[in-house]
């Protein structure tokens, strides 16, 4: 019976979708962090009556076939690119991007990699670095005895240092698009990288055209929907419990057919 | 003779062939735009030659799509699309065109708009939907309309044909047919959302106890034959 197998399609598809929901719920406190969804597809029909078949010579035709769907596939997990909000931190080097970008991290190995957490930090040598210590491109060196730092929405870096009057720019914070967001692979640690899906990266200065403003003393936050996500894990299992139902039924109608005398 | 056992056996028959259509539909429960089907049934009748009573059989005689709409979930995507109403949008396949109603899209690395499996998604006139690049939001109106923040650059072209009943499935919510296409009016396109599957829970659960409790009655009955046949035998079997 085929009831059987297309059922056990359906809880494996259900068991991923709870998979990614509780991934969404585990970051949702997660900078930046943007919830994913999955999404689904259904596999090949076989075809046991085709539509549109002569039913008769006189040219008659069948309306209706009889078409046997054969179950349920994970066709993508995507995530929902949505802006986040933005909590306010006060701490000066952190950053939020309103809008498009990512801002460029130069891996340990030479390659570069795209995030949107903004949390900063300053490396032994003055230089911008994320959380786990990796360089931001284009490097942006705060100089000794620094005051304070400011970064205005176009991501100019301003410093304030002890002793002179006026704050000197040190740099200049640039960002990354991509054609499409949504192919960028996910490498953990908040990090992205640059896929053929992706496209090619674009940079440009914060502010300008297709390019988000930059708020400092802000960090994103993720954008998961703890209502929809709770709201969505309920449907989940209660699809999952259906499924479950379907084998259970098919197997007691197997069972029944089995002690025809 | 033996009519009545094999009369029960197609009704069996027919209540499995069920099973596996509201499987499947169950299985789809959260597949975007996904419509529901119905099994249907005929009665076959025998055409004795000896003058006796015909006797009836079932047959499954097709499975009847229900294109009601689904209900809309929003998701805030700026390329999740819902068609409100009837209709479908095309894509270009390998295999020529084909047409769906699963508005997730997508834009792949040449910027052209695409179903999530990487079919190009037709524009009004047949072309692609090519998104420039450095793009910051796109809008899409309800019309279909397809705009950047700088310029319009085409429109998803959503049709319709005379009998949607007729379209074949084939996987991944598309839909073939040879039927011509013309364009579907009355329908909007709802940016930032998903039409989900239409399937109803509570009719297919139903249906589906209705069909184990079926099954169930045609083995009773073939069981009753069975004795029954088993009886005439030993009986008429007795020399005494």
């Amino acid at each position: 019976m085929r009831a059987t197998s297309i059922a056990a399609t359906g809880m494996l598809a259900q068991q991923l979708n709870v998979e990614v929901i509780s991934n969404n719920i585990a970051n949702l406190n997660t900078n930046a962090f943007k919830a994913q969804r999955a999404e689904f597809q259904d596999l090949l029909y076989q075809d046991e009556r085709a539509v549109g078949a002569n039913s008769s010579d006189s040219g008659t035709i069948v309306p209706v076939g009889v078409q046997i769907g054969t179950g349920v596939k994970a066709a993508a997990v995507y995530r929902i690119a949505t802006q986040g909000n933005l909590t306010q931190t006060s701490n000066p080097l952190d950053i939020a991007i309103q809008g498009h970008g990512y801002l460029q991290v130069q891996m340990p190995d030479g390659s570069t990699s795209y995030t949107r957490d903004g949390s900063l930090q300053l490396s032994q040598t003055g230089q911008l670095v994320t959380a786990d210590g990796y360089t931001i491109q284009p490097a942006i060196t705060i100089p000794q005895n620094t005051t304070s730092v400011t970064i205005n929405a176009n991501g100019q870096v301003m410093a304030q240092v002890a002793g002179q009057t006026a704050p000197q720019t040190v740099g200049q914070l640039e960002l990354a698009n991509f054609a499409n967001e949504g192919g960028l692979a996910q490498q953990g640690n908040n990090l992205l990288t640059e896929t053929p899906a992706s496209g090619a990266a674009t940079t440009g200065n914060p502010g300008t055209t297709a390019f988000g403003t930059i708020q400092q003393g802000f960090i994103e936050t993720s954008n998961v929907n703890i209502v929809s996500e709770i709201t969505n894990l309920i449907s989940a299992q209660r699809a999952y419990e259906m499924n479950s139902k379907v084998i259970q039924t098919s197997d007691q109608m197997m069972s029944t057919l089995n002690q025809i005398q | 003779m033996e009519n009545s056992t094999y009369i029960a056996l197609s009704g069996q028959s027919a209540r499995e062939h069920q099973m596996e259509v509201l499987s499947n539909n169950i299985a789809n429960l959260s597949t975007p735009g996904f419509k529901a089907e119905k099994m249907m049934f005929q009665e076959y009748l025998t055409k004795p030659t000896d003058g006796s009573d015909p006797s009836s059989y079932v047959v499954s005689q097709g499975n009847a799509r229900d294109m009601s709409q689904g209900p809309l979930t929003h998701t805030g995507n700026s390329l999740d699309v819902a068609l409100n109403g009837a209709g479908f949008m095309t894509v270009a396949t390998p295999s020529g065109n084909q047409y769906t109603r699963n508005g997730h899209l997508q834009i792949d690395n040449q910027g052209e708009l695409v179903t999530s499996a990487g079919f190009v998604v037709q524009g009004e006139g047949g072309s692609p939907i090519v998104i420039p690049s450095g793009t910051a939001s796109i809008t899409i109106g309800k019309d279909g309309t397809v705009a950047t923040d700088k310029q319009t650059i085409g429109k998803i072209s959503v049709v319709n044909f005379d009998n949607p009943q007729a379209m074949l499935e084939s996987q991944g919510g598309l839909f073939t047919t040879d039927q011509t296409s013309t364009p579907a009016t009355g329908t909007t396109v709802e940016q930032g959302t998903i039409e989900e599957s239409n399937i109803q829970p509570v009719v297919e659960m139903t249906k589906l106890m209705d069909a184990a409790h079926q099954i169930g009655v045609a083995k009773n009955f073939a069981d009753g034959e069975h004795t029954r046949l088993k009886n005439a035998i030993d009986r008429l079997g007795k020399t005494v």
